[in-house]
């Protein structure tokens, strides 16, 4: 990963036309990185929903590398790289920490709504998430480093977003 | 972690006064709703109506809160901002949790239950 930005938060423009954003991978790292992207996403011109659908994607993505690339515990950077090629937007987000289990994603798992709520499980939710928010999903491993990649599209018509009453 | 709580007939009213349950903030919210749930009535409300965003730690610590009640008490949710809902939606917790609009209607017998 490149060294030059060692602030929070700060972007940095590379000449393909990539936004860098660099942060420590923390809590509070995953904070100012989505509302940092978010920011730059509504200049590209997303909708609400485009901004719900990336802000969620991304937090769980990025929890996933604080919580289990860094075992919540080891100190590290993280780096969300995002390229504009409307109408879909290329996100990229890399770390140094341990590699995911077998060298894959995890599936993730949604709500058994055969169980009562008590019975369901607490955890399994952001991959579930990411996979039905994200297109292209893709993990690699290169060198010491995690990369996983996906796309959103802008303007996409979201059936959950639909009219369902709650 | 702000939360206030309420009680009112048969209903423990928790809101969680923050724009966010988040990872940040999950392990905070779940212990700190520990001690607020104890030995409380039948029903308890969770109004969500400040709560921006919630993420999966923020559910999973929802799920938690539902077996520290355990299965003769009852967690229901009130007051979604569009983007919770989502969430729900997205992981079909929707499907297994009782959410009212607004806390008027988690208080309120239904119009038609009669």
């Amino acid at each position: 990963m490149a060294s030059e930005a060692r602030v929070p938060g700060i972007v940095a423009r590379v000449p393909e036309g990539e936004v860098v954003f660099q942060l420590p991978a923390t809590n509070e790292g995953v904070r100012t990185g989505v509302m940092n992207v978010s920011r730059l996403i509504r200049d590209f011109g997303a909708s609400e929903d485009d901004l719900t659908a990336i802000e969620l994607a991304l937090a769980e993505v990025l929890n996933n590398v604080v919580e289990h690339a860094y075992d919540g515990t080891v100190e590290g950077d993280m780096e969300i790289r995002v390229d504009n090629q409307a109408p879909d937007i290329h996100f990229r987000i890399l770390d140094s920490g341990r590699p995911m289990p077998n060298g894959r994603l995890p599936r993730g798992s949604a709500a058994d709504a055969e169980l009562e709520d008590f019975e369901q499980d607490e955890g399994g939710y952001g991959l579930y998430m990411i996979r039905q928010l994200a297109r292209k999903l893709r993990y690699s491993r290169e060198g010491h480093h995690n990369q996983l990649s996906f796309r959103i599209r802008l303007g996409s018509e979201r059936h959950w977003e639909s009219d369902v009453a709650l | 972690m702000n939360l206030m709580s309420d009680t009112q007939g048969d209903c423990l009213i928790i809101k969680v006064a923050e724009p966010r349950i988040d990872a940040a903030a999950a392990v905070e919210f779940k212990d700190s709703m520990r001690g607020m749930v104890e030995d409380g009535p039948g029903r308890v409300v969770l109004d969500l109506g400040d709560v921006d965003s919630i993420d999966s730690s923020g559910l999973g610590a929802i799920v938690a809160i539902m077996k520290m009640i355990g299965p003769d008490r009852k967690l229901e949710l009130c007051a979604l901002s569009n983007k919770v809902k989502t969430v729900f939606r997205l992981t079909r917790m929707d499907a297994v949790v009782t959410i009212h609009n607004a806390l008027e209607d988690a208080l309120s017998p239904l119009p038609h239950a009669s």
